[in-house]
């Protein structure tokens, strides 16, 4: 036996089709259901969310009631705040096998939130030790580890299916080479693992450069069939996370390659982005909008690998599996190897601001557009990883490479890497 | 401290408690410095006291508040709150997506410029005015800056006039 979500991606994938999911979440109950509903009643694979609100994500459980009183709209649903049985009339008639619901909520110490979710009957969230501390949070890296493993814990001895879903595949959303996200999300499986998780997901933020993508999910797959042979997992993609086209038609291609994308490489369930994304928070209908095109452009012909993507496949292979390898070399403890090998600076997020990441390391797109590492820093590559290393970045320098996506599909170019500025 | 010509000016850089967000902060750290600045910065999710603390103790000649979550009205309302308690006057701006739709923009740039913001920066070329704001703090310093006033829609009008009143 398994759970909603597993069984619901395990019947998907028999069918070869790809699962859709929002990122969507209102403060108010009735708008949060009115959406969840909109979504249920789709007619293609969708799974729900809850996103919950930036109060909520960094404990403050007060400011959210008091905003929403105000008259103000939150970004997203106050799962702790709102009375239980409100939340649990709230997925009444919608949450089943059919429509499982995921609750994202970014929080270091997750615990409130996932008692909050398993009160109203739910067994499904995201996050992780790393991912939801060092790009979203202040707290020391320790202390989000000892919680993450205390909730992981939790879930698990309080329902029978928690699934969590590792969001160390995005970080901080772009410009991070893919060999870390990789690594940074099979790290956190065998962190949940190590707790007593044994349904997970794996995620991946979609990049820059179609064939280091699709060489990049690959690689995702084999090193979690490697290294996580016993727990049932799936891929999730992630549509691009970086600064968003502003143009619909921008939008919406980008929104298609994302979909092509985890078609090509077997993502079992794709987080899909809206065409407002780079304005404002979007609507239901857009969400409904985005969830179709997705589902739509996933059921095309797949497309055969691209010529550069063995070299891209080897070359992420190669830092991935010494990224862990040498963070499982430090300690029997998941955790405690993350958290030293953070200090240590074998593990550095590019431009990450957090005080226990050193931040010596930094990205840079290269000449095809595919992203690369600028400063290794201390990370432990050898051998043939190059350090392309910029010098000090610029502002303009920096807003090209974070602007770079949104330039191409804005411009009509998303198979092309050169843009206007002949640079790229 | 006095600003004067070509000198280089104190910035401290921060967003609101609830943003995590970190690519605004990390391209304004590098934009602000390029234009003069020596610039301290905070990273994501910055508690009000926290700001309050580090501005004793940075003396910054300019406070930048920026945030993109949607809820950075709220965020530098209470920073300016807090600021004022500990009765520090500081030249502040706040600037990026305030609130969770642009067509608040007018509204909330209103409200902030009468708590006490030295001047607000949203919408499509916040950032060329911020530059000319920069360049103007250098020659100037930052406390004679005048923002233009924001326009007030008909259907606004009074909300205005009572918070203009308050």
């Amino acid at each position: 036996m398994s759970g909603y979500m597993d069984r619901f991606i395990a019947d998907a994938r028999r069918r070869e089709t790809l699962v859709v999911q929002p990122r969507m979440g209102f403060g108010n109950i009735a708008t949060m259901r009115a959406g969840l509903r909109d979504v249920h009643d789709l007619d293609i694979p969708v799974v729900g969310t809850i996103t919950v609100d930036s109060y909520t994500r960094v404990g403050d459980h007060v400011s959210s009631i008091e905003r929403l009183k105000a008259g103000e709209e939150l970004n997203g649903y106050p799962i702790v705040s709102h009375p239980m049985d409100k939340t649990r009339e709230m997925l009444a008639g919608l949450y089943g096998p059919g429509f499982p619901i995921q609750v994202r909520h970014g929080t270091a110490l997750p615990l409130r939130v996932i008692e909050s979710l398993v009160l109203a009957g739910l067994d499904t969230t995201e996050g992780g030790p790393v991912s939801y501390c060092l790009p979203y949070s202040r707290l020391p890296l320790e202390h989000a580890v000892s919680a993450w493993a205390e909730s992981c814990r939790y879930l698990v001895g309080e329902v029978e299916h928690g699934h969590i879903e590792s969001f160390g595949g995005c970080l901080l959303g772009q410009l991070c080479p893919p060999s870390l996200l990789i690594a940074m999300t099979v790290l956190e499986g065998l962190f949940f693992a190590q707790h007593g998780v044994r349904s997970m997901s794996l995620s991946y933020a979609q990049g820059t450069h179609d064939d280091q993508d699709r060489a990049a999910v690959r690689v995702l797959r084999a090193l979690a069939q490697e290294y996580l042979p016993s727990v049932t997992w799936h891929v999730v993609l992630y549509t691009y996370m970086g600064l968003f086209p502003s143009t619909p038609d921008g939008a919406t291609e980008l929104i298609r390659s994302s979909a092509r994308l985890a078609r090509d490489t077997h993502c079992e369930r794709l987080i899909v982005k809206t065409v407002s994304e780079a304005w404002q928070i979007p609507s239901v209908a857009e969400n409904l909008d985005a969830l179709r095109v997705a589902s739509a452009a996933a059921g095309g012909p797949p497309v055969v690998a691209g010529p550069q993507e063995k070299e891209y496949f080897d070359e992420i292979m190669e830092e991935a599996r010494c990224l862990i390898e040498e963070v499982l070399n430090l300690d029997a403890d998941v955790g405690a190897a993350l958290t030293r090998a953070f200090a240590l600076g074998l593990l550095d997020i590019p431009f990450c601001l957090h005080a226990d990441n050193q931040n010596r390391t930094t990205c840079v797109l290269d000449d095809q557009g595919a992203l690369k590492w600028g400063d290794i820093g201390n990370l432990p590559f050898r051998g043939s990883v190059r350090q392309n290393a910029a010098g000090q970045l610029q502002s303009s320098e920096l807003y090209r490479m974070l602007n770079h996506v949104a330039h191409r599909y804005d411009h009509g170019q998303p198979n092309r890497e050169k843009g206007d500025d002949g640079k790229f | 401290m006095s600003i004067g010509e070509g000198r280089a000016f104190r910035c401290l850089l921060t967003t609101v408690e609830s943003d995590s967000h970190f690519w605004n902060l990390i391209y304004l750290e590098k934009f602000i410095a390029e234009n003069g600045g020596e610039v301290r910065n905070l990273g994501g999710c910055t508690p009000a006291d926290l700001v309050v603390k580090e501005v004793n103790d940075f003396q910054p000649d300019l406070l930048v508040v920026s945030s993109i979550n949607g809820h950075g009205y709220y965020g530098t309302s209470v920073v300016l709150t807090e600021l004022k308690r500990a009765g520090i006057s500081v030249p502040c701006v706040a600037g990026g997506k305030l609130t969770t739709a642009p067509s608040d923009n007018d509204r909330v740039r209103r409200e902030l410029l009468s708590q006490g913001c030295t001047d607000v920066f949203l919408g499509e070329n916040a950032i060329d005015r911020f530059r000319e704001f920069l360049a103007f703090g250098v020659r100037h310093g930052f406390a004679a800056w005048q923002p233009s006033m924001p326009v007030v829609a008909p259907w606004d009008a009074r909300v205005a006039s009572l918070s203009v009143a308050q």
